[in-house]
């Protein structure tokens, strides 16, 4: 069976960052979409279905901590990766966006190597908790299934 | 079942430096090893067994680049997880720990929080 393309969604309002991360993604095998605001990002994960976001910090409508918190307090989407993108000496950065429940950070400016390192690294994180689901899915249905007889 | 605690080993930099790492990492159901140069790094990946290299900066032979290539290039250890935390000034910085097969990196010195993040992947994909 094969796998699907991961799929990444880049939020972030300013259009020369977007095509920054774009072309540093360029030889990523992956999907990607693009969100113009955090109130687009929501509707993109509803939509596009990433696998991963990479969240600018700052943001019209909905701030990125905003967008984490609610895409974590969601059961729905809390198992989509959040690479939050942060300015490199806002250490207040850092603890909001843990609190609001990143997955990990990328510092500004986007170095490509660090940026393509912890794209790696977040969707081997994302196929492994699927992989996992899908165990204890098994296992439940085994137990249900193995239940009444086993009880007899 | 219980599951088994992570082994992390600490190599390199300076000795506050590991004292402060491990205590921003310390923890239940964690075990740690501390060494302070390249060849005591490597005999503990022997004796030790770690999940996760968490590798200094080390000046004497062999640096740690070299520790961490040999730790990926030995098919018994290549799946110990290995994040370097060395000063990353330039590209060039990034391009040799990325060359020499970490996992991950973050620039010295660590912010608490960025660490325990990384660490908390990596002992993920390991575990």
């Amino acid at each position: 069976m094969s796998q699907r393309k991961s799929r990444i969604l880049i939020a972030d309002d300013n259009e020369p960052n977007v095509e920054l991360l774009q072309a540093y993604l360029d030889g990523v095998d992956c999907d990607v979409a693009v969100a113009v605001d955090g109130r687009d990002a929501l509707d993109k994960v509803a939509s596009f279905s990433p696998d991963l976001i990479l969240l600018d910090v700052m943001m019209p409508k909905l701030s990125g901590f905003e967008v984490c918190t609610q895409l974590k307090n969601d059961p729905a989407t809390r198992g989509i990766m959040v690479l939050m993108v942060t300015a490199l000496n806002e250490l207040g950065d850092i603890e909001r966006a843990v609190d609001a429940g990143t997955d990990d950070f990328l510092s500004k400016p986007v170095n490509k190597l660090e940026l393509l390192k912890r794209v790696e690294n977040m969707l081997r994180l994302r196929h492994v908790s699927d992989e996992v689901d899908r165990l204890r899915q098994y296992i439940q249905q085994m137990e249900d299934e193995s239940g009444p007889a086993a009880k007899a | 079942m219980e599951r088994r605690k992570a082994r992390i080993l600490i190599a390199g930099g300076s000795e506050s430096g590991r004292t402060r790492l491990k205590a921003y990492l310390d923890g239940a159901n964690r075990e740690f090893a501390v060494e302070v140069d390249g060849r005591g790094a490597l005999a503990a990946i022997s004796s030790f067994g770690p999940d996760l290299v968490v590798l200094g900066a080390i000046e004497s032979k062999p640096i740690g680049l070299e520790v961490c290539k040999q730790l990926k290039h030995d098919p018994a250890t290549a799946g110990v997880m290995v994040l370097m935390i060395v000063p990353l000034g330039d590209l060039g910085d990034i391009e040799r720990v990325v060359e020499a097969g970490a996992d991950d990196f973050l620039s010295e010195p660590p912010h608490a929080a960025e660490l325990r993040t990384r660490v908390d992947n990596l002992l993920r994909l390991r575990l």
